[in-house]
């Protein structure tokens, strides 16, 4: 299976003009497999140009924790290569620890230290100053919590947590593993909004999410993984664009279809409600067909399911079948989060 | 940096709550040991009163050493002015209370006894970083795994020996009132013997933290080390109880002896070390071993090789990636 590189984005950015690379995460032909022959990666190439956000997404057991784990030297890669922030992992990765924040599967702190305690120890080890702790709470919404034991929190609150523990010290790149896990709807806009915030500066955030909507509105870019490997990297735009619908409602649905169809658009009605679908469109480019003519829709919106259908489409899961995306060892599939769910 | 670090993980180590439970359980241990001790050598010495009014003509020097006589005669009893060693069968002891004798085994007791929870503390302070995946959010923010491991057993070892140290001091407070108002046995072993039986439990403990430690890591857990522990009692008793007996010549703990000719294995083994307080590191603290020239630096570098080969295997697990 190749790579595609969507959107005509070179698989790795040129270097810049002080000769260091652009890239911030360099991953080359990794292979992981995991005991009982559970392949997780499977030659995995993955490339994070400096600044903005980069999403990784793909079905459960896909190699997206294993992506991470080998990139924060938590786990060995079989063969291949991985760099971060222009060092060799893991070897290099001690040089460039102060630079990296990070959360990886569930947030691990001591259950009976208090949230401000475990992040003061995490700076402490860090090299960071304490006082950043309290920047990073407030960043995060936790103040007035801090001094509660980490054991009582909701899963959100540890989550956000997490998050401010990854964030100390200000790094150039913050690699999170579904960091909206547990947030309630406020909770993930409020996520949405500070990694938005946060790779707007010029740093890179490295997200892996479920939130396909989330990864649309806050990612410049996307990586899909699928069975061990990135089958389609890219702008969001670009990967989403190709399979983008617009849905629209006209008064007079059979006029709009033919203007439309006549411009080269692929039109299917949708109900009996006015209601229509344009497949593979620009909402901006349905507008300017339909008002060129004086139809004028009462509502007209991007489907969302732009990266959705490009996601399944590229991960070859079907949703009905509830399939996914992870490779299998013999019949059973997935990476360590599927292994550590049969134990 | 390193001194931060290892400041961090100190006052990591000093929020548990293992630790907290541990000096607790220690110091009502100690209050225990202290209010039993002056109530026994409180009491009449029953051992003399078996002979009060028995017409026997001498007490042997061994139920009355001169050392004991000495004392009794601060004590204005009834022995001689001289030290005797025999005394008049018509010598009463009646009513002498016995005074507090560094003999008694309690000091061993007490050593081995916070030997073996200096085991399953460390254990636990090692062990659950695992269990809870914070060694993985250490890991993240210090990626330099010797360096990590190497902090960590150092402040553990470091917080287990303060701990010792306030035991052992808390030992000679508990039992101060017993010496003070019911004398001391012997009055030239006190300051030798509480130099050799702290020094020594402390270096034990240092070794015994080491190789908790260290286990805890291979297991990657605090299981395996308290386990591993639980199965060497086990395992050392059923070899005791049965195996030397059925084996001739003490076979296996006497092996080295069979080709030297010399002392047997048994006192460098860990089971004579911590099992039974009476060989090797705590031979210090022991009525019958105390000044006989015990190898006890030898006794070290046995152990010392254990806890080589369990540091060993700690690195070589810590080192690999991978660990949850």
């Amino acid at each position: 299976m190749t790579t595609m590189h969507i959107g005509g984005d070179p698989p790795h950015p040129p270097a810049t003009a002080d000769g260091h690379d652009s890239t911030v995460v360099e991953l080359a032909a990794v292979t992981k497999t995991y005991r009982r022959g559970v392949v997780a990666l499977d030659g995995l190439d993955l490339s994070v140009p400096t600044g903005g956000v980069f999403g990784i997404i793909g079905p459960n057991g896909c190699g997206k924790t294993t992506t991470l784990r080998v990139l924060l030297g938590l786990a060995r890669a079989d063969s291949g290569t991985a760099s971060l922030l222009g060092q060799r992992v893991p070897k290099g990765l001690g040089s460039v620890r102060s630079r990296i924040g990070a959360l990886v599967e569930t947030p691990k702190f001591f259950p009976n230290y208090s949230g401000r305690l475990n992040l003061e120890l995490l700076a402490g080890l860090k090299g960071v100053d304490r006082g950043h702790v309290d920047v990073v709470l407030e960043r995060v919404g936790l103040v007035g919590r801090e001094d509660d034991r980490f054991g009582g929190y909701s899963l959100g609150m540890r989550q956000r947590l997490a998050v401010a523990g990854a964030m100390l010290g200000d790094p150039e790149l913050l690699i999170l593993d579904e960091p909206a896990n547990g947030l309630d709807p406020a909770g993930i806009a409020a996520m949405r909004d500070m990694l938005a915030a946060f790779g707007a500066t010029g740093r890179t955030v490295v997200v892996s999410s479920h939130h396909l909507t989330d990864v649309e509105r806050i990612c410049d870019r996307v990586a899909v993984v699928a069975r061990g490997r990135v089958v389609a990297s890219g702008t969001v735009r670009a990967i989403a664009g190709d399979h983008h619908d617009v849905r629209l409602v006209v008064r007079h649905p059979e006029r709009a279809s033919e203007v439309l169809r006549s411009a080269g658009f692929a039109v299917e009605a949708e109900g009996s409600g006015g209601s229509l679908v344009v497949r593979g469109a620009e909402a901006e480019s349905v507008a300017r067909a339909l008002g060129a003519e004086d139809i004028y829709p009462s509502e007209l919106g991007s489907d969302t399911g732009g990266l959705e259908e490009a996601y399944l489409r590229l991960t070859g899961v079907d949703p009905l079948a509830g399939g996914h995306g992870g490779i299998a060892a013999g019949t059973s599939g997935g990476g360590p989060e599927d292994r550590r769910g049969r134990q | 940096m390193i001194a931060q670090q290892f400041g961090v993980e100190l006052r990591r180590i000093l929020h548990r709550r293992v630790l907290k439970a541990f000096l607790v359980t220690g110091l009502l241990v100690l209050v225990v040991v202290g209010v039993s001790t002056y109530l026994t050598t409180g009491a009449e010495d029953r051992y003399f009163e078996n002979y009060d009014d028995t017409g026997f003509e001498t007490v042997e020097r061994t139920f009355c050493p001169s050392s004991l006589v000495t004392t009794f005669q601060d004590y204005s009893f009834q022995c001689p002015e001289s030290t005797p060693t025999v005394i008049p069968g018509e010598t009463s002891f009646e009513g002498a209370p016995a005074p507090y004798s560094p003999w008694n085994g309690s000091i061993a007791m007490f050593t081995v006894a916070m030997l073996l929870v200096v085991w399953i503390l460390v254990a636990r302070l090692v062990g659950e970083e695992f269990r809870h995946g914070t060694v993985e959010t250490a890991l993240v923010a210090e990626p330099r795994r010797a360096r990590l491991l190497t902090l960590r057993l150092c402040a553990v070892v470091t917080v287990s020996l303060a701990a010792c140290a306030v035991l052992l001091v808390g030992y000679l407070v508990a039992v101060a009132p017993a010496w003070w108002f019911h004398g001391i046995q012997d009055t030239t072993v006190p300051v030798s013997l509480l130099a050799a039986a702290g020094a020594r439990a402390l270096l034990a403990a240092f070794l015994v933290a080491l190789l908790a430690g260290s286990l805890a890591v291979v297991g990657r857990g605090a299981l395996t080390a308290v386990g591993a522990l639980v199965a060497f009692a086990i395992l050392s008793a059923v070899f005791f109880l049965f195996v030397r007996v059925l084996v001739p010549l003490e076979f296996f703990t006497n092996a080295w002896a069979l080709v030297t000719g010399g002392d047997g294995m048994r006192a460098y083994t860990v089971s004579a070390n911590y099992g039974q307080g009476d060989f090797g590191l705590t031979s210090a603290v022991t009525v019958t071993q105390f000044g006989a020239g015990w190898p006890w630096v030898a006794s070290v570098a046995v152990v010392a090789a254990y806890v080589a080969g369990a540091l060993a295997l700690a690195y070589a697990t810590f080192l690999q990636r991978d660990i949850r």
